[in-house]
């Protein structure tokens, strides 16, 4: 079977594999309890008990975002909503979904990608090295440390270095992408509890004029960097392990002798000949790891009041609004999806014995 | 025949396991995450005998916030608060169950103050009485006042948290009618025309009040500078439904009187001045001042002092007595416990012993779940192949491209947040690598020659698989069935911070929620005892299950 035929396979498969999540997707929301209309009329009937009025403003809101259709065609629709991008409105605040998405998503790619690549970089160097210098004190420290970050819960280690850089030594500021002076008056987002249902970190608008970029970059910085360190530190383990365990296998090879009998350095020989070849691993771990990247760190996002897609999530599943949760559920699937082909892909650029069956 | 060999079997498997117990004992990894597991095991079990607190229902076991007691004899350079204050009270025959021992007293003209056997709680005879008494031949005499006080020393060098004063008072004595003519206008409906019309009437309410008001006035008094701070009232808004004869201007509000009679026995109350109540805003908070750093440890008073005003009904016996009973002070420290108390002063050392029982119970289950689920489909899949695996590779492959959080926070919100609920989810979401593990051993173990054997000698499908299969697996499953535990309990502690526990357990991740919830991190000794308890137990789990893999795959022992 040649390359051609290869990915279109793939390309078959991953289009199965989508029509599957989107069905599961439309099967678990449809199933979750409670009902978005009577919790946005439940404060107007408070006030002024009227059952008839209630029912007629519950249908109008149920026929308005399509909820009182039967099932069947409900999924018909849905699914053509999602192939054509068409996400719907937020049931509470009636904003396009894909608008509020876009908006959320360069917040969620800076937290996110940044710590993935910062991980992916820090994990494959350290785990090479150990490897190398396996059974060594270093491996000892690199293996046991990795173990112990990538079992530290991450709301944990987030609150640890809140009390830390900024209760104890007020380094680093606790909460917010941004400082709060930089807001105006009447956008300033309100402070992230869990328990409050909604918090709303969009309209923002930055009050620094554009003279002063550096002061811009160091209050981004500063504020990106405790809740980038805790997702690279959990996120580094994993991929130094990964890493490690094929590099050992590597380092085994007939070809790894070779190289050192013809006197190539040794850090040539564990990053030029040991680790491309140990790296199929590694790149599907990389990808399927980029490909979550827009599920956000609920939890990260969470302690931080970070204003990306992960608190998104976490705020629709409070007040049951299944448009972004289909949506946000669908556009991540997607890119798992589209990360695990990619690497697939990348399977045969890298290592050419690969035979495509 | 069969009893021999069902011996000779029993036997390979004692010696087969001795030796593994061996190997095992070599292995410090092993034993150090099963000693953890043990403890934390013990724990779980023994949490009643631990602590007598019930993590979730016993609040106001002391203090908000108190930090740990230990914290005392830690010098203050690495943190500690030598000096911080503890609970106490003072109560030093505050019941004056047999005389009016331990307490001071002033003395006036026409009051007398006795020891009374009457006593305001049924429990406890006795009570302190203070009485005015007038003949009918004098005029009215105008305020007299004595005081009842006693001396206590505060023993910490930092002031409390806060300071609650007890006191129950009942006045008695001869009454006098007043009746007040009242006009009323009201609204009425009349049916005749149909309307609603207003009309006016006079409404006469009798007033029964005692001859002699009785006012009181509860204060603090620090012996060193002789200051006296005012308990209650402290302002005139607070006692704003009695009457309080002082302009708000006045530093020191005068008494408030208390007790309007409306029967023969007047009225009995119990109350409770708690500093607490001070605290509203634009209030200054009195409990620094009163405990000044700079004076403390030192002698206090606790006192009440009583005014009986006497002006209404001259040339009569009059009569009016107070009882005084159950006043006493109690101090809430700084410190308290083994690990100090969270926002509703219910004990934190409980909650993490009780955590630990959640912990492994959802994380032990859903991990055996799991590993089940996994097993069944990977035994089905590697063995069946063709459609069989295809379809349940397909599905596992879907269940992995979900998002694996979201995914769970959705289902806990569907079903509920219970503790079984979180075992089934955490479960039905945990299977897939083990399923493809198993797979990919089945599809090699079904071209052995065993299998082939057993194959032609026309051994059925399920034979083979749980005679020859299935125990060339189950070395991937005990490891499996380690590894998987700290994932589990990872995800039930974030569900858990998340706000999706279960109400009636306490458990880890919970504990932090409500630090998160209370913007607490500041208090370290909350913040950091359930997370390390997470991580230690699953970092044990992690190195039991690397110690089990070691002794299964006898290779990985030769290369580590």
């Amino acid at each position: 079977m040649g390359l051609r035929s290869y990915i279109a396979k793939r390309i078959v498969y991953s289009f199965i594999l989508l029509l599957l999540v989107l069905s599961l997707n439309y099967t678990i929301f449809m199933l979750m309890p409670g009902d978005p209309a009577a919790m946005l009329i439940a404060p107007l009937i408070q006030k002024e008990p009227d059952p008839e009025r209630a029912a007629r403003l519950k249908q109008q809101l149920n026929e308005l975002w399509g909820i009182a259709d039967p099932p069947l065609i409900r999924f018909t629709k849905y699914i053509k909503n999602m192939l054509t991008w068409n996400f719907g409105v937020t049931f509470r605040n009636r904003v396009p979904v894909a608008d509020e998405m876009i908006k959320r998503i360069p917040f969620t790619l800076v937290l996110l990608g940044g710590s993935t690549t910062l991980a992916i970089i820090i994990g494959v160097i350290l785990g090479a090295l150990s490897a190398h210098k396996r059974g060594s004190k270093f491996d000892t420290f690199c293996v046991t440390s990795s173990l112990i970050f990538y079992s530290l819960p991450t709301f944990w280690m987030g609150l640890l270095f809140i009390l830390i850089f900024y209760v104890q030594l007020g380094w680093f500021p606790n909460a917010h992408p941004y400082p709060a002076e930089w807001i105006l008056p009447q956008n300033a987002p309100k402070p992230f509890t869990i328990t409050t249902a909604s918090y709303n970190p969009l309209g923002i608008v930055v009050n620094v004029d554009g003279g002063e970029l550096l002061k811009l970059i160091v209050g981004y910085a500063r504020h990106a960097f405790l809740p980038v360190t805790v997702l690279t530190l959990f996120q580094y383990g994993g991929f130094l392990l990964l890493t490690r365990a094929t590099m050992i296998e590597a380092l085994t090879e007939d070809y790894i002798v070779t190289a050192r009998a013809k006197g190539v350095s040794e850090r040539d020989v564990i990053f030029k000949h040991a680790l491309p070849n140990a790296s199929l691993p590694i790149i599907t771990s990389a990808a399927l790891s980029y490909g979550f990247i827009l599920s956000g760190a609920i939890i990260t996002e969470g302690v931080f009041s970070w204003p990306g897609l992960g608190g998104w999530i976490f705020d629709a599943i409070g007040f049951k609004d299944y448009n972004i949760l289909q949506a946000v559920f669908y556009v991540i699937a997607l890119c798992v999806i589209a990360a695990n082909f990619i690497a697939d892909l990348l399977y045969g650029i890298i290592d050419p014995r690969i035979k495509y069956d | 025949m069969p009893a021999l060999g069902y011996k000779k079997a029993l036997n390979l498997y004692f010696s087969r396991t001795k030796n593994l117990l061996k190997i095992f004992i070599h292995n410090p990894k092993g034993i150090i995450g099963l000693f953890v597991i043990i403890i934390f095991a013990l724990m779980a079990i023994f949490a009643p005998l631990l602590t007598p607190y019930d993590p979730v229902k016993d609040k106001y076991v002391s203090g908000s916030y108190s930090a740990p007691v230990w914290l005392k004899y830690i010098p203050s350079f690495l943190g500690g608060r030598p000096g911080a204050a503890e609970n106490f009270a003072i109560t030093e025959n505050s019941d004056f169950t047999n005389s009016l021992e331990a307490w001071n007293y002033t003395t006036a003209p026409h009051i007398s103050v006795n020891h009374s056997s009457f006593g305001i709680d049924e429990t406890n005879p006795g009570s302190a009485k203070i009485t005015f008494t007038r003949n009918e031949t004098e005029d009215t005499y105008g305020n007299v006042t004595v005081t009842l006080n006693k001396e206590f020393y505060y023993p910490f060098a930092e002031k409390p948290r806060k300071f609650t004063v007890y006191c129950s008072l009942f006045a008695n004595g001869t009454l006098y009618n007043e009746t007040i003519s009242k006009l009323v206008r009201e609204r009425y409906y009349d049916n005749a025309t149909g309307k609603w019309k207003i009309r006016t009437y006079y409404l006469n309410t009798t007033k029964i009040g005692l001859d002699v008001n009785i006012t009181i006035f509860i204060y603090i008094q620090r012996v060193s500078d002789g200051k006296i701070f005012p308990v209650w009232p402290y302002q005139p808004q607070l006692a704003d439904y009695l009457y309080v004869d002082a302009s708000p201007a006045d530093k020191f509000p005068k008494p408030g009187t208390i007790y309007n009679a409306s029967k023969r026995w007047i009225k009995t109350d119990t109350f409770t001045p708690d500093s607490d109540i001070i605290r509203y805003p634009g209030i200054e908070d009195v409990t620094p001042i009163i405990f000044n750093q700079t004076l403390i440890p030192g002698y206090y008073r606790l006192g009440i002092n009583i005014t009986f005003q006497d002006f209404k009904t001259p040339l009569k016996e009059v009569e009016a007595s107070l009882y005084v009973d159950r006043f006493y002070i109690k101090f809430e420290g700084t410190v308290w416990g083994l690990m100090g108390t969270d926002h509703y002063g219910s004990d934190l050392w409980s909650q993490l012993v009780y955590g630990s029982r959640i912990s492994l119970y959802v994380g032990l289950l859903s991990s055996i779940l799991s590993v089940l689920i996994g097993l069944i489909v990977g035994l089905a899949a590697g063995y069946m192949g063709r459609y069989v695996d295809e379809v349940l590779m397909r599905f596992s492959d879907m269940l992995l491209v979900l998002p694996g959080l979201p995914l769970l926070i959705v289902l806990i919100a569907v079903l509920g947040a219970t503790a079984e609920n979180l075992i089934i989810i955490i479960g039905l979401l945990g299977w897939m690598g083990f399923a493809r593990l198993v797979r990919s051993q089945v599809l090699s173990l079904k071209e052995r020659p065993f299998v082939e054997a057993a194959r032609a000698v026309g051994a059925g499908r399920f034979h083979i698989i749980s005679t020859h299969i299935m125990p060339n697996v189950m070395s991937l499953v005990y490891v499996s069935l380690a590894t998987s535990v700290p994932s589990a309990i990872v995800s039930e502690a974030a569900l858990s911070f998340l706000g999706f526990y279960d109400p009636n357990r306490m458990s880890w991740g919970r504990m932090l929620y409500e630090v998160q919830a209370n913007g607490a991190v500041q208090y370290w000794w909350w913040v950091i005892p359930p997370g390390l308890c997470i991580a230690a137990l699953a970092i044990a789990f992690i190195m039991f299950g690397f110690a089990l893999d070691e002794i299964f795959n006898p290779k990985l022992r030769m290369r580590r």
